[in-house]
């Protein structure tokens, strides 16, 4: 069974995500700015769409269908992206597994590596938060 | 023989496990290899199991086990420099670091030291350590690999996908890092005014045209890529002559650039799409040094035409330093008619130094891009008003020459 069981808990775990790091750690949103990237992320089971866009100041985080042509495309199922966060399941496992399909110049993404640690410190407080269990 | 007779073969043990096979250096039990580690580890053992005798083992932590360990490293240290008093570790070595570090931020306020001090500390990155971090990177390299091949063997199998007006972005990303290059480090390039474009809506970007190549269009299409939220990607108009030129047809063509004509720009327009104008045509990018950042006649005003028929805001364009990537002195009208051109530039180094004179000077160049001009207020009726539209034009030329001569007056030098 899917952890998050529709797309608008998916967007509210993945808001709540955002909003805290924003909080906690504005510091996390200048380096996504610096890096200049728009990264867009595709999650099935359910369907998402989230797009990170480092060209926006302040860098702006968008729910839902965007036109915004993202330099890197990402693909993976919410639960994956769930256990990833989680540290339940390494990138670089993901990636050869093709658990996570990226498409778009790769190397560019190590310029918000910090940014993916905070996501991974503060999400299963995101979850919690949301009422969804964290394990 | 008396001599093997009389010396004991040594007793330490090699990194193989076997038994050494040297003879024990007389009156003594180990060779001359093993004798001095050995010495030194008896020596500590001693030294150790003399402190284990006083307090015993369970007593010691950890720390102090380390401190032990430190003094019996600082004697050894204190003893190689007496051996070689002239020794002094290298700029590069933990301590030359540490030594140079101390000395460079002696004279720094505290503040500023710790700063350098955190920086320092943060260029240690610890995840390099990390057997995960290296399988990562591996991944990371095969994957990339892995993609680029894939994109390979589909543009040869011809399984690509291109737009209506041939816009190939698979091609735009190749071509790119030479674009971004061009942009960031040969031209130096400083663009303002971004926020004016909008992100999913039709505009129509109006410049001056400069430069003998047409470089300008290509940067301003780089310079949106980069630097504009949306990621938005200029289609260029270009003259019907540049395609003529080799393989500049099928690369414009790919990166999504047409052919200029008013339908061209009319359809792309309705189709909400951010295009670009030079109105001042081969009279711009023909242009003589002498003339430079004068513009010339914007041709008839078609582009207004194009702009109220779309109802298309026309967003002015100022390009500064393409003037001067080609410093032409001279046209050959003759040559033009010979070589099929409609224009042939004589210039400092064309055609003397043959393909090597089309390398353009490395400028630094600057892209404004002014604020939208609302077209909204007239109607295709209007377009028939001659008056009306050479008014619209010479004022769209008067406001770009006003952003060069602007910017002209703030720029400190051509390469710079």
């Amino acid at each position: 069974m899917p952890v998050f069981s529709n797309t608008e808990q998916f967007y509210r775990v993945t808001k709540t995500l955002f909003d805290k790091i924003q909080k906690e750690n504005p510091s996390a949103a200048a380096e996504l700015e610096s890096s200049k990237l728009i990264i867009r992320f595709n999650t099935s089971d359910p369907t998402a769409m989230l797009v990170l866009n480092g060209r926006r100041h302040p860098a702006e985080v968008s729910y839902g269908e965007n036109r915004v042509r993202p330099e890197v495309d990402v693909s993976m199922t919410a639960d994956t992206l769930h256990k990833i966060l989680l540290g339940e399941l390494g990138l670089a496992k993901a990636l050869s597994s093709k658990a996570l399909r990226v498409r778009g110049p790769m190397r560019k993404t190590l310029k918000v590596a910090d940014l993916f640690h905070q996501c991974q410190e503060y999400y299963s407080d995101a979850l919690r938060e949301e009422g969804i269990w964290t394990g | 023989m008396h001599d093997t007779e009389a010396r004991i073969q040594c007793v330490a043990t090699t990194k193989a496990g076997t038994r050494c096979k040297h003879n024990a250096i007389p009156g003594e039990d180990y060779c001359h290899i093993h004798r001095p580690i050995t010495a030194d580890r008896t020596a500590t053992g001693s030294k150790r199991s003399s402190v284990d005798g006083e307090s015993g083992t369970k007593d010691l932590t950890d720390g102090e086990l380390r401190e032990q360990l430190m003094e019996e490293l600082d004697s050894l240290i204190t003893r190689v420099q007496a051996i070689s008093p002239d020794y002094r570790p290298s700029a590069y070595a933990s301590d030359g670091t540490n030594g140079s570090t101390d000395e460079e931020t002696e004279g720094v306020d505290p503040d500023l030291q710790n700063r350098i001090l955190s920086r320092l500390r943060g260029s240690i990155n610890e995840d390099l350590l990390d057997a995960e971090t290296w399988k990562g990177l591996w991944y990371m390299v095969n994957y990339t690999v892995e993609y680029q091949s894939d994109i390979f063997k589909r543009r040869l199998s011809g399984d690509y996908d291109t737009d209506e007006w041939g816009l190939d972005w698979e091609f735009v990303e190749a071509v790119r890092p030479f674009l971004d290059f061009l942009y960031n480090v040969y031209w130096r390039i400083e663009t303002t005014g971004i926020e004016h474009i909008p992100d999913y809506d039709r505009a129509l970007l109006v410049s001056n045209h400069s430069g003998q190549l047409p470089w300008d269009g290509a940067m301003i299409m780089t310079a949106i890529l980069n630097e504009h939220p949306a990621q938005r990607l200029a289609r260029n108009l270009y003259a019907n002559w540049f395609p003529t030129l080799p393989f500049i047809s099928s690369a414009l063509v790919k990166m999504g650039q047409a052919l200029a004509t008013v339908e061209n720009g009319t359809r792309l327009l309705n189709q909400d799409e951010l295009v670009g104008v030079f109105p001042e045509g081969y009279k711009g990018v023909g242009k003589l040094y002498k003339d430079r950042y004068k513009l010339a006649r914007f041709g008839r005003g078609g582009f207004v035409k194009m702009a109220i028929n779309t109802q298309a805001p026309i967003i002015p364009v100022s390009v500064v330093g393409a003037e001067e990537t080609y410093v032409t002195v001279a046209k050959s009208s003759i040559l033009a008619r010979l070589t099929g051109f409609p224009y042939f530039p004589i210039s400092l180094r064309f055609p003397w130094l043959g393909l090597m004179g089309a390398i353009p000077l490395p400028s630094k160049w600057y892209i404004d891009f002014g604020e939208p001009i609302a077209t909204d207020s007239y109607n295709s009726e209007d377009t028939k008003d001659l008056a009306l539209v050479s008014e619209l034009t010479d004022h769209i030329r008067n406001i770009i020459q006003e952003m060069i001569n602007n910017r002209l007056k703030i720029r400190r030098s051509v390469f710079r």
